[in-house]
């Protein structure tokens, strides 16, 4: 038992050393860069994968910046401590994508405190930061519904999947729709969180096609792609992908397609704020001053534009 | 009657043998401080170093819990799910205007009862402690969603004003949350080296009947644990809601397995009768500081991932081949 206990100290001590030598070859060669971070909410979707990649291959292009990226996984406390880190790091402008806006409201404010330049990438938080650049949800939102009500000539019933729960997107594109949905004779008869994921959203889809036999549900409002193309499958698989109009937000390549299929009646194009956001931090990082807000615009594809758009999504 | 009492004796060594076992752990903690002094110049600075302490005791406190369960051979998978009732029903009564202090209390409360039916599932049901402390982790956590219907319940400013010192306070330069843990391990650590029931818990994790037959009260020994486990995850939940100002169902997801390992690499033995608290803040500081080591160097997050993977399989492997 002492030898093994041996062996295991030394064969983790070794590795230790090696994987130590290096990195600390590739910390010698990073020195005298500004340090800039970027927190990630979670990675579990590909926008999320892209919009990490694009601020990477942002910062690529910038030779005298050194990006740290941190994942949260979808856990605001492993955010929090995340950004903890990050400050500790040293950061002179932190970039970040919140999970819940309330909950890491208190890290983005000790960073702000610290002195470190604070930039929202498409979510916000409830507290003042340098600059937020981002889509605005709330007219997404009320642009999906205002489409809805024509396509369905102002009568039906329509089941609205959210994404994650507290995020501002989530929130903002919620009431959005609702705003346009008020007075109409369109009303939302069934509202549920898929956490901006396929599986969730394929799950609720079938729950929903029992629930509303057909007649009694006429559309769907997806708040991401990722999950329309769950509530898709799933109308195929019950075979009611043509009594119920799909319609959701982001511009990923599959919803292109499926609008070109027939499948989907319209997505929104959302902006990433992906090269900007690293772009408005470098700006920061430099001393310029740059807007408060930056608001990035989105586009509607259907079947009448999807053809400009093929090839160009996520 | 002897075969047993011999048993007993064996075990009554096996904390001392624990202490050996933790000094090649924390041989392996420092060598990693070490290098990563060495090569970050971030790594030693105040900021840093607070960070990595709150760090680990936010693991740390679920970790204590768990070892304890760990050690009478069972296991506890539904403290993450008991934090996220605990962080919904916390910020929704602070929210109702109900004192801080009031909330501890009852938060621990919480825990401690979602601890204790565990522990009476455990030993009155005879369910097994995996299934039990899964479904109670499953109800739990669906508790939080219908609690909260799905939304975070964040805490209205002035009272996350007035809360904010548990989370994200320092007393003396030192993060409470510290403060907290250092308590909870020193209690913890007493109570399983010098207390008749520390021995008993120890002997009915290596040998159940010997210890039954010895006259130890295995049932309320098993009941006990899985109540501190509980109770602990509750705190650990008060915490969280005044270091994130709201209270979010999915709080704590995941913690179970993080506590799991902590505990695990810190030399406590899934099998029971084997390891102490020393091990598993040695455990949670490795785990710390790796990732605060990797992030400082700036590791992708994917690979982060593989290397701790990578780790607590090394942690249980070595255990294994020490079993033989």
């Amino acid at each position: 038992m002492l030898l093994n206990k041996g062996t295991a100290a030394r064969i983790l001590t070794k590795s230790i050393t090696l994987t130590a030598l290096a990195l600390s070859i590739s910390a010698a060669m990073a020195a005298d860069k500004i340090p800039i971070g970027f927190s990630q909410a979670t990675m579990n979707s590909p926008f999320r994968v892209v919009q990490t990649q694009k601020m990477i291959d942002s910062a690529k292009t910038m030779p005298d910046v050194e990006l740290f990226v941190t994942d949260g996984q979808g856990d605001s406390a492993k955010q929090a401590s995340d950004i903890e880190s990050l400050i500790a790091r040293g950061v002179k402008v932190l970039t970040v994508s919140a999970n819940s806006a309330a909950a890491l409201t208190p890290s983005v404010r000790a960073a702000m405190r610290a002195g470190i330049k604070v930039v929202t990438v498409d979510r916000k938080v409830n507290t003042a930061v340098t600059a937020h650049v981002g889509g605005v949800n709330k007219p997404i939102g009320t642009a999906a519904g205002k489409l809805l009500i024509q396509k369905l000539g102002n009568k039906g019933n329509v089941a609205e999947i959210q994404g994650v729960a507290g995020a501002s997107v989530t929130i903002d594109r919620h009431e959005g729709f609702l705003e346009a949905l008020k007075g109409s004779g369109v009303k939302e008869v069934a509202v549920q969180y898929g956490d901006f994921q396929r599986e969730p959203a394929l799950k609720f889809t079938e729950d929903l096609l029992q629930r509303f036999k057909p007649g009694e549900l006429q559309a769907i409002f997806a708040q991401n792609d990722e999950m329309a193309l769950g509530v898709i499958q799933a109308l195929e698989t019950a075979g009611r992908s043509k009594d119920v109009l799909v319609i959701s937000i982001d511009g990923q390549e599959r919803a292109f397609q499926a609008i070109k299929a027939g499948k989907m009646l319209a997505t929104f194009v959302y902006p990433m704020a992906a090269p900007e956001g690293m772009e408005i931090a470098y700006k920061l990082a430099k001393g310029q001053t740059v807007p408060a807000e930056t608001t990035l615009e989105f586009h509607q594809v259907d079947a009448s534009n999807v053809a400009d758009y093929l090839g160009k999504g996520f | 009657m002897n075969a047993a009492t011999k048993e007993l004796q064996a075990v009554k060594q096996s904390p001392y043998l624990n202490l050996f076992k933790g000094y090649g752990l924390v041989w392996a903690l420092f060598l990693l401080c070490l290098v990563a002094a060495l090569t970050s110049s971030h790594f030693l600075q105040t900021a840093n170093l607070v960070n990595v302490i709150r760090q680990v005791a936010l693991s740390g406190i679920v970790g204590v819990g768990l070892t304890f369960v760990i050690l009478t051979a069972g296991i506890d998978i539904s403290v993450g799910a008991v934090v996220g009732v605990v962080v919904v029903v916390g910020a929704t009564l602070l929210n109702m205007g109900l004192p801080f202090w009031a909330v501890i209390l009852l938060g621990a409360l919480l825990g401690a009862c979602f601890g204790m039916l565990n522990g009476i599932g455990i030993t009155f049901g005879k369910v097994p402690p995996f299934i039990m402390t899964l479904g109670m982790m499953v109800m739990a956590r669906g508790l939080a969603f219908t609690l909260s219907n799905g939304q975070p319940v964040a805490l209205s400013d002035e009272v996350a004003d007035a809360v904010s010192w548990l989370g994200n306070g320092n007393l003396l330069a030192i993060p409470v949350p510290v403060w907290i843990f250092a308590a909870v391990c020193a209690i913890a650590f007493v109570l399983l080296r010098y207390t008749p029931y520390g021995r008993a818990i120890y002997a009915v994790g290596s040998n159940p009947e010997a210890a039954r037959l010895s006259g130890i009260n295995v049932r309320f020994i098993i009941f006990s644990v899985y109540l501190i486990s509980g109770l602990l995850a509750g705190i650990t939940g008060l915490i969280f809601i005044s270091r994130l100002t709201v209270g979010e169902p999915t709080a704590g997801t995941g913690m179970e397995l993080e506590a799991i390992t902590i505990a695990v690499i810190g030399g406590t033995s899934l099998f029971g009768g084997e390891g102490g608290i020393v091990g598993t803040i040695i455990g949670a500081a490795i785990l710390v500081v790796l990732a605060n080591f990797m992030n400082l160097m700036g590791v992708s997050p994917f690979s982060q991932q593989i290397v701790k993977g990578a780790i607590i399989i090394c942690a249980v492997l070595f255990e294994m081949r020490k079993k033989k």
